[in-house]
């Protein structure tokens, strides 16, 4: 059971990995012709990095907070620990 | 109240299913059939259909950065299962969904529209601001009814 869940786990991870390559390097707005060369310039122009950053910061600092909670009870023990030591 | 069990790992999948569901309902909501904003549409306002297709673009990123966020919370909830010391509670999954997404608007309202003003909740209004408020109350209501169900769950202390 646990090789099947490793084998079917690896395959959509691999799956997930070659989309998102494709996506990362893939022309945006195939749908259009006319339009695809204007909108892939503004996309993957200068501004791609900023306007990147600007998109991902909020759900950086959300995943930060997320991840926190995750530890929160091996935080809260080792502050309850250490105030009993200073006790 | 059981106080040695753990609920971090729970509550944190909840969050990240929250969070994620929540950029759904936003993206699928204001941004494709109701066409409020867009993520970038105070950068680039949308006149034409080349500024039209390069905003979809970009939601497209934000709509790929909350699959991750919600796919991150189906691997945490399924190991929060596996584990016996973890809190198992329905109530407290619910309130913590309700929180991410509440988390979500509060602190994507605060960033985005706030202080970088990359997008408001209503681009096309005359005013923007009162949308913009109504967005950050909801997540703060959000936010409140969610801790109040995982204090409930907490409380029930129970295990898988």
């Amino acid at each position: 059971m646990t090789n099947c869940l490793t084998a079917i786990t690896a395959d959509v991870t691999t799956q997930a990995a070659i989309m998102l390559a494709m996506l990362w390097k893939s022309v945006p707005a195939w749908a259009c012709f006319q339009c695809r060369q204007a909108v892939e310039a503004d996309v993957y122009g200068q501004n791609f990095t900023s306007n990147l950053f600007l998109l991902v910061l909020p759900l950086a600092v959300l995943f930060a907070l997320a991840v926190a909670v995750y530890f929160s009870d091996a935080i809260h023990s080792k502050f309850n620990s250490r105030k009993q030591d200073e006790q | 109240m059981n106080n040695k069990l753990k609920c971090g790992p729970l509550i944190s999948a909840g969050l990240f299913l929250g969070i994620g569901l929540g950029g759904f309902a936003d993206g699928i909501v204001f941004h494709q059939i109701l066409q409020t904003h867009n993520m970038l549409s105070a950068v680039i306002p949308v006149v034409d259909l080349v500024s039209a297709k390069i905003n979809m673009t970009w939601d497209g990123f934000f709509h790929l950065a909350v699959w991750i966020m919600t796919l991150i919370g189906v691997f945490l909830l399924f190991s929060a299962g596996r584990k016996p010391e973890i809190l198992w509670s329905g109530k407290a999954l619910a309130g913590s969904m309700l929180a991410g997404w509440g988390l979500f608007n509060l602190v994507e309202g605060i960033i985005d529209h706030q202080i970088l003003g990359i997008h408001h909740v209503m681009e096309y209004a005359p005013n923007t601001l009162p949308y913009d408020l109504a967005f950050l109350a909801s997540g703060v209501i959000f936010m409140l009814i969610g801790w109040s169900l995982i204090k409930a769950g907490h409380r029930d202390g129970t295990t898988r």
